[in-house]
This record gives C-alpha cells, sequence and structure tokens, in this order.
C-alpha cells in the first residue's frame, strides 16, 4: 500500500477526500444522534437548529457584532504579543547574555495557567477591552518568546559565518541574516500560537464582557441555549481556520524560497 | 583584482573548558601573493580551526596572524571564505547572493555580478534559489560570491568534501580556471591528497593533534594539469612520500 508509506506525498484527491470524509462522518454522527432522538435537545443540539440559530443571528447582525468584538480583542492581543516577542525572541535566541538573562524568568511565567492571573488583571487593568487582551497577551507572549528563540538559535553558524566574511557586522547579524533566516519559522509560530490566542478567548471574556463570541455562549449556558454555544464554537473554528490559512498564504508570499525545502 | 599574502607566527590553538585541548601548538607558515597553497593533514589536527583563525571567525590563544600586512582581529571582508557546509543564503536568489558582499560595502554593480557567475558557469540560474541547486553548484555560487567582494585571499575549508568524486574533479578544474583568471592567494584545506597535489604550489602537511606543519612540498608539475597526472609516477611518489608524513601518526 502505497498510501501507507511513511512520509510519502499522496495524491491531492485523496487528500481532500480523507478532509471531507471525516468531516462528514463527524457531522453524519451527530445527525444520527439527534435526530435519532438519543441524546436530549438540551445537551446536543441537532445540526439544523445550530444552522437556524446562525441564520437568524446573522440576519439580525447580533452574529457579526459578536465575531467583530471577538476578532479585536484576540487580533489586538495577538499584535501587541507578537510585535514585541517575535524581536526579543530573535536577540534571545542569538545573544546568549539575552538568553541568560530572560529564560529563567520566562520559563517560569510560561507554565503558569493564565486564568489563575485573570483576577490580578481585574485588580491591575480593571475590567474590560485592556483586561480582555491582556489574557490574550499573557497567553501566547512566553510561548512565542522561547519559539521564536528556539528557531534563531538554530540558525546554521556557517551561515553567520559566511556572512561575517562578506563584510557582515555583528550588530548587522539579527536584522540581515538572523531575521530572513528564520522568517518561515517565525511565521509557522505565529500561526500555531494564533490559534493558542482564540482558545484563551472564552478565558478573556470570562469577566464583564459585554460582546463577544466567549460571552455569548457563557450567557447561553445560563439558559440552556446549547445551540447558541455550538455556533459560538463554530465560529471560534472558523476564525481559527481562516487566520491559520491567511498565515500559511503569508509564509508562502513572504518567504517563496523555503518552499521547495519541505 | 587584489591578492594579499597570509603570515602565520608561533600560533597556539588551546580550547578550554574541563579537560583543555591543545589543538595548534607554535604553527607558523607563510602564504605568497597569488600562491596557491594547500594544507593537508589527519582529520582533528587542527587545519580547519587555522583557516578560522585567519578567518578571523574563532580567536587564536598566543601567536600572530596577518593578511597583506594588517594584523587578523576578527572576521572581514578581506578575507573571502568558502565552508564545507553549504553557506548561501537561502532567502536570497543566486544574483542577490553574489550581490550581497559587495551591497555591504554599497556597491551595486549587477554586471560584475553576471561576470562572476558565467566565471563559475552559472549565467543561467541568476534568478534560482539555492534550494533549486544541486551540492556542486552552490559551492560553485559560494566561490562566485567569496570572489565578488574582492578579498586579498580566499580561504577555503574542504568545500568539496561533500560532493561525489565525478562532481569533485569538475570543480577542481574550475576552481583552477578561476584562480588562474583571479590570480587570488587561496588556501586550502581538504585531506584528500591527490586534491591537494592536483591543485597546490605548495603543500603544507600537518602533524596530529597538537597541530604544526610538519613539512612542506613544492609542487612544481605545470599548469594547466590535467587528472591523468594522478598516474604519473612523480606524482605518485609525492603522494606516497604525504601519506608517509601522515602515517607517522597513527603509527605513534
Amino acid at each position: 500500500m502505497k498510501l501507507f508509506t511513511p512520509y510519502r506525498a499522496i495524491p491531492r484527491g485523496v487528500t481532500l477526500g480523507l478532509g471531507l470524509g471525516v468531516w462528514v462522518v463527524v457531522i453524519g454522527l451527530w445527525t444520527l444522534v439527534t435526530y435519532g432522538g438519543s441524546v436530549p435537545d438540551m445537551f446536543l443540539p441537532a445540526p439544523g437548529k445550530v444552522v437556524d440559530t446562525a441564520f437568524r443571528l446573522a440576519a439580525d447582525g447580533t452574529l457579526w457584532e459578536h465575531t467583530w468584538a471577538s476578532s479585536q480583542v484576540v487580533l489586538t492581543g495577538f499584535a501587541v504579543s507578537s510585535i514585541v516577542a517575535v524581536p526579543l525572541g530573535l536577540y534571545m535566541g542569538t545573544y546568549r547574555v539575552v538568553q541568560a538573562a530572560l529564560e529563567p524568568v520566562v520559563n517560569f511565567i510560561r507554565y503558569l495557567p493564565v486564568t489563575s492571573f485573570v483576577p490580578l488583571f481585574i485588580l491591575w487593568i480593571g475590567i474590560g477591552f485592556q483586561q480582555h487582551i491582556a489574557v490574550i497577551i499573557f497567553g501566547t507572549f512566553f510561548q512565542q518568546l522561547v519559539m521564536v528563540a528556539d528557531a534563531a538559535r538554530s540558525v546554521p553558524r556557517d551561515l553567520v559565518n559566511a556572512a561575517y566574511t562578506l563584510g557582515t557586522t555583528k550588530s548587522e547579524t539579527v536584522r540581515h541574516i538572523v531575521f530572513p533566516a528564520t522568517l518561515p519559522a517565525v511565521l509557522d509560530v505565529l500561526r500555531v500560537t494564533m490559534g493558542w490566542a482564540w482558545t484563551y478567548l472564552v478565558v478573556a471574556e470570562l469577566v464583564a464582557a459585554k460582546a463577544g463570541l466567549g460571552y455569548i455562549s457563557l450567557k447561553a449556558a445560563r439558559g440552556f441555549q446549547v445551540d447558541i454555544i455550538f455556533l459560538a464554537i463554530a465560529m471560534i473554528g472558523l476564525l481559527g481556520l481562516l487566520t491559520d490559512q491567511g498565515f500559511r498564504l503569508a509564509r508562502r508570499l513572504v518567504a517563496p524560497w523555503a518552499e521547495n525545502a519541505r | 583584482m587584489k591578492s594579499g599574502d597570509i603570515t602565520v607566527r608561533d600560533v597556539t590553538l588551546r580550547y578550554g573548558g574541563k579537560q583543555p585541548v591543545l589543538a595548534l601548538d607554535r604553527l607558523s607558515l607563510d602564504v605568497r601573493p597569488n600562491e596557491f597553497a594547500v594544507i593537508v593533514g589527519p582529520s582533528g589536527c587542527g587545519k580547519s580551526s587555522l583557516l578560522y583563525l585567519i578567518a578571523g571567525l574563532e580567536d587564536r590563544t598566543s601567536g600572530s596572524i596577518s593578511v597583506d600586512g594588517a594584523e587578523v582581529q576578527g572576521p572581514g571582508a578581506d578575507r573571502g571564505m568558502v565552508f564545507q557546509s553549504y553557506t548561501l543564503f537561502p532567502w536570497l536568489t543566486v544574483a542577490e547572493n553574489v550581490a550581497y558582499g559587495p551591497k555591504r560595502r554599497g556597491v551595486n554593480d549587477p554586471a560584475a555580478v553576471t561576470r562572476y557567475l558565467e566565471e563559475v558557469g552559472l549565467g543561467g540560474f541568476a534568478g534560482h534559489y539555492p534550494s533549486q541547486l544541486s551540492g556542486g553548484m552552490k559551492q560553485r555560487v559560494a566561490i562566485a560570491r567569496a570572489l565578488a567582494n574582492d578579498p586579498a585571499v580566499l580561504l577555503m575549508d574542504e568545500p568539496f568534501g561533500a560532493l561525489d568524486s565525478q562532481t569533485r574533479h569538475a570543480m577542481q578544474r574550475l576552481l583552477l580556471r578561476v584562480w588562474d583568471h583571479s590570480k587570488k592567494t587561496v588556501l586550502f584545506v581538504t585531506h584528500d591528497i591527490e586534491e591537494a597535489i592536483l591543485l597546490a604550489d605548495r603543500v603544507f602537511v600537518m602533524s596530529g593533534r597538537p597541530g604544526q606543519i610538519r613539512k612542506v612540498l613544492t609542487v612544481d608539475f605545470a599548469r594547466p594539469r590535467h587528472e591523468d597526472l594522478v598516474l604519473d609516477p612523480a606524482f605518485i611518489a609525492m603522494k606516497r612520500e604525504i601519506m608517509g608524513l601522515l602515517k607517522q601518526d597513527e603509527d605513534a
């Protein structure tokens, strides 16, 4: 069986077929257990009902309002985190002094659960947008820092040596060599941590949110509106998928040279 | 085209750590302008380290190194280097790789880039990325890239070590042709004795660790040299002599 040879490429049709097939199975099972009546509507809504709810909330605009509110939280938090973490991570991976200074404290903080900091953030920042993005930043920043530093550290030494023999100075190394060399890896780090940023959304909107997908699903849970929870989850998943594809596209556009190597 | 000399005086290299290693012990050598000098030595003798010291990429423990009269203090564009591993910048095209060094000095000369690429037979690959090239082609670009900077000396650390023997011979021919045109001072490190004799004006034979120059042989076979030279009795005699010199370490 050629399909079961490790690392062997498979035909595009098979890739698409398998990807769709599993979705069909998942939705099929969901349809079966809900319409078949084996799971009460209160716990698991039928697919049709979620679609109806989606149309209803899309028509009256509430779906977009909450999606937009959540996107603002995630994108702002993610952007602020990335703008600091990427350059700092590159320096941390390139300069041992920066690594020696930052690594102990970063490795301590990045294992702390984000949820445990929510009360602190409320105390420090108050409630509202800033507190929500603080949760996203806290959840992504330290992970990004460590992953970008790892990428910077794995730049081959002789690549940097070659740059020196061509007249590159030490202070130019990060900008001229480390940054371009790690660009594909950095975009992959951003893609992965963007996914994590979306997973922190519900935690971010746990307290004192007035809008957002996390907020409506928390509110819906109180009223047993499982269809809305499902819709919110589906929206978060779709937005995650969309940003993931966005970063893949960005990588192809910004670093076309790295495509053959994969 | 610049072409400088290399003077290495009593250079010692000691690696620290729990078990200090004496890699090079008061080593001295001189390479003349325009000369093609080759260092051969057993693996681990410190021949690559010596090249890295001359390039300024490592710090010597003591002794002095000067290139074209200037004491070596760290790396610089006056000493071009071709490495054993592939070191083309993968994010730049072939032409951009060659243009990189001149660009650092604020020089932008596309015609020169084309000329260097044609010199190494890659005129048609200017727009390719390194990932699209074979190993031999990558090293050819690396040679063009080093030459485009017009360094005083060209340091080569087993640049053909990873290539198959066919490609290797082609690369040796190409390197000799390029050297003949540019007349750069070349210091070439290899563990391949035949390669050393085929290329060199003089062969520096190194001892095992701690590395020292055991003997300097002058190679006066007429140029251009052909691979068939390896069958010449005089060639074989020289190869036997170098093998004997290297063997002393195994017996010791």
